[in-house]
């Protein structure tokens, strides 16, 4: 009976291809929908995920997401250090200042600065230059994107010249940085560099960066050094959602974005049931016919599920294959990002064959309570 | 009215249908008595309206009475549960219908096989089966055909060797020969007689087509849900059309 059921479903093409593209329009949809939003709320924590060497964090207990400034003493390294189960812990400066141009505007951009020994928090993944050539005098690095903000129109290229606080800039590497929710330039700099950037002050620790000795558990460490600073250490991972928490209360994003993802998911999933039910229900006379020839509706059941599950699961591949294509496209040509966390495929999944098997049972309904003696009347 | 000298393969006794309820109710049956006999091919006539095909529905077991009993192939109908009765009719019973019922997605020999594979035998075989019995039928060049390929007589021979595949001990057909003309009329029902009426099978055809009943052993006729006379046809000038 599964062949027949498969082949009622195959060999009507117009109909199986409708079913199909409904399914994996509404896949799509809902997994480019949901990708775009998570691709959103990483941006909010790009600059977390883009230092790698470290795993924990340490703050002012009063930060409420990464791109907030609230400068710690420069005590606060030592003390970390001295925590156990740390292994290193470096200062990481982060301000936002302004730069002069040759030409006379000025722009903003995030000024970095890293421990100057261990260069621990600068940037990976250089397109021109070395990370080594920042120990020479007024060096700093900066991304792909910044440069073509400060030099417009400009090809990319080491040797130029600006100024920040009245004092020379040179840039002597270009590097890819994730992209920021607030698009800047990023500076990337020596950490003693970067404080002779600044107006003089008295604290000039934005953040210390620390990791833990082999086989120490990091949320247990962020813990100790919590107990014993004062200060407020989180984990990667907990200051990633801590970030993405901040925006999702404070902001309009989820409010905005997040009624355009629910929308897109419901008119998905009222676009599979649809194309499911029409289908079965055009069925109806076939499905009569078998029943009066003895049938069962145990089986008439799961010749309408093996239906739905052979619609479901090609139009949701193919639906995942557009997304994902999609995605690449996206990342590659606007300033959009999409992420696809797995959760994101297994909801929509989820969200896609619930649809499916709703559509199947509602549509099993109308033939299970077919009278078997309508076939004499058509 | 001679009496035959089997048992009969289906016994009808003060069978009514009332279809709805209260004012708009319809009585379709008012108490029908009705034996039918292996080995024979009864015809069921009469009016519009009179019930014939709620009568064969009762007697293929895809309807319930509202009241009496019906007994067919040893199976007590009122009694019988509605998940045996489904195993009942795949056994016991073949249709033919008026407009052929057939699938449009399957092919001409998965169309016929399908009786086979909801009697649980492999798809394989009840395809080769279905196979041969298309080529008694006169379609063995067309077994990879689709119903929509076919015309209207082709249709009925394949709806009609569908309904006998399994070999049912009732074949009931609604108006199996009214979408048809004449020739082709003819030619379904002596394929009906041909293999639809053996030693314990019986064959029940309703119509309203006078050019057929020469094809038939008795003629049984229903008037406002009963039945009202019932002529048996002599036996020679069927035998001739054997
Ligand atoms: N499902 C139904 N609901 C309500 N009334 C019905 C239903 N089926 C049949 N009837 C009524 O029952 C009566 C008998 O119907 P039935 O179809 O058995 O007649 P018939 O002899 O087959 O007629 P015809 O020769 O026109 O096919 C008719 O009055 C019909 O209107
Ligand atoms: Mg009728």
């Amino acid at each position: 009976m599964f062949a027949i059921a498969l082949k009622m479903l195959t060999r009507n093409r117009g109909k199986y291809l409708a079913i199909i593209a409904g399914v994996a329009f509404a896949s799509l949809l809902i997994s480019l929908q949901c990708s775009i939003f998570c691709g959103l709320m990483r941006l909010t924590s790009s600059q977390i995920r883009d230092i790698k060497d470290a795993q924990i964090w340490v703050m002012d207990p009063n930060i409420q997401f990464v791109a907030d400034f609230r400068p710690l003493s420069a005590n606060a390294v030592y003390q970390v250090q001295g925590v156990k189960g740390v292994e290193w812990a470096v200062p990481f400066y982060k301000w936002i200042t302004q730069a002069h141009m040759r030409t006379g505007t000025v722009q903003d951009v995030i000024l970095l600065g890293f421990d100057d020994a261990t260069l621990v928090g600068s940037p990976r993944e250089m397109i021109l230059g070395s990370v080594d050539d920042l120990r020479r005098p007024d060096a700093v690095v900066v991304d792909e994107v910044g440069f073509e903000i400060l030099w417009p129109g400009e090809q990319v290229a080491v040797g130029k010249v600006f100024e920040l606080n009245e004092r020379r800039a040179e840039v002597v590497g270009i590097c890819r940085a994730s992209k920021t929710f607030r698009t800047l330039p990023i500076v990337y700099t020596r950490y003693s560099q970067a404080t002779a950037y600044v107006p003089p002050q008295r604290k000039l620790t934005s953040y210390v960066l620390a990791d833990v000795e082999n086989g120490a558990d990091p949320t247990e460490v962020c813990r100790r050094i919590q107990s014993q600073t004062g200060l407020l250490a989180l984990t990667k991972e907990q200051f990633t959602w801590k970030t993405m928490m901040f925006y999702v209360n404070n902001t309009g994003i989820v409010a905005n974005f997040g009624i355009t993802v629910l929308l897109g998911a419901v008119i998905g999933c009222a676009v599979t049931a649809h194309t499911f039910y029409s289908f079965t229900l055009n069925n109806l006379p076939q499905f009569g016919t078998l029943k009066a020839m003895g049938v069962r509706n145990g089986r008439l059941l799961s010749m309408i599920f093996s239906q739905g599950l052979l619609a479901g699961t090609v139009g949701f591949g193919i639906g995942l294959g557009q997304a994902t294509f999609l995605c690449e496209w996206i990342n590659r040509k606007s300033h959009l990002i999409s992420y696809t966390p797995w959760q994101v495929l297994v909801g929509t999944a989820i969200a896609v064959f619930t649809m499916v098997l709703a559509a199947s049972l509602l549509s099993a309904q109308r033939v299970l309570r077919l009278e078997p003696a309508l076939v004499f009347h058509d | 009215m001679i009496s035959p000298r089997t048992q009969p393969l289906v016994t009808c006794r003060r069978v009514t249908r009332q279809y709805g309820t209260g004012e708009r109710a319809t009585v379709a049956l008012r108490g029908a008595d009705l034996d039918i006999h292996p080995g024979e091919l009864t015809l069921l006539v009469g009016p519009s309206g009179c019930g014939k095909t709620t009568l064969i529905s009762i007697i293929a077991g895809i309807l319930k009475p509202t009241s009496g009993d019906v007994e067919v192939a040893e199976e007590n109908l009122v009694t019988l549960p509605e998940r045996s009765k489904a195993l009942f009719r795949a056994k016991n019973v073949g249709i033919v219908f008026q407009h052929f019922h057939l699938i449009p997605t399957l092919t001409a020999a998965e169309n016929v096989a399908v009786p086979l594979i909801i009697n649980r035998c492999s798809q394989r075989e009840a395809v080769a089966r279905a196979r041969d019995l298309l080529d008694e039928v006169g379609l063995g060049n067309r077994g990879g055909a689709f119903p929509g390929e076919l015309s209207g007589g082709q249709q009925q021979r394949l709806s009609i060797a569908r309904a006998i595949i399994h070999e049912p001990r009732i074949v009931v057909c609604d108006e199996p020969t009214s979408a048809l003309d004449q020739q082709t009329g003819r030619q379904v029902m002596q394929l009906l007689r041909r293999h639809a009426v053996r030693e314990n099978r019986a064959l029940l055809v309703v119509t309203h087509d006078q050019r057929i009943f020469e094809f038939a052993d008795r003629v049984v006729h229903l008037e406002d849900g009963r039945i009202v006379r019932d002529e048996r046809l002599s036996s020679q000038s069927s035998a001739e059309l054997n």
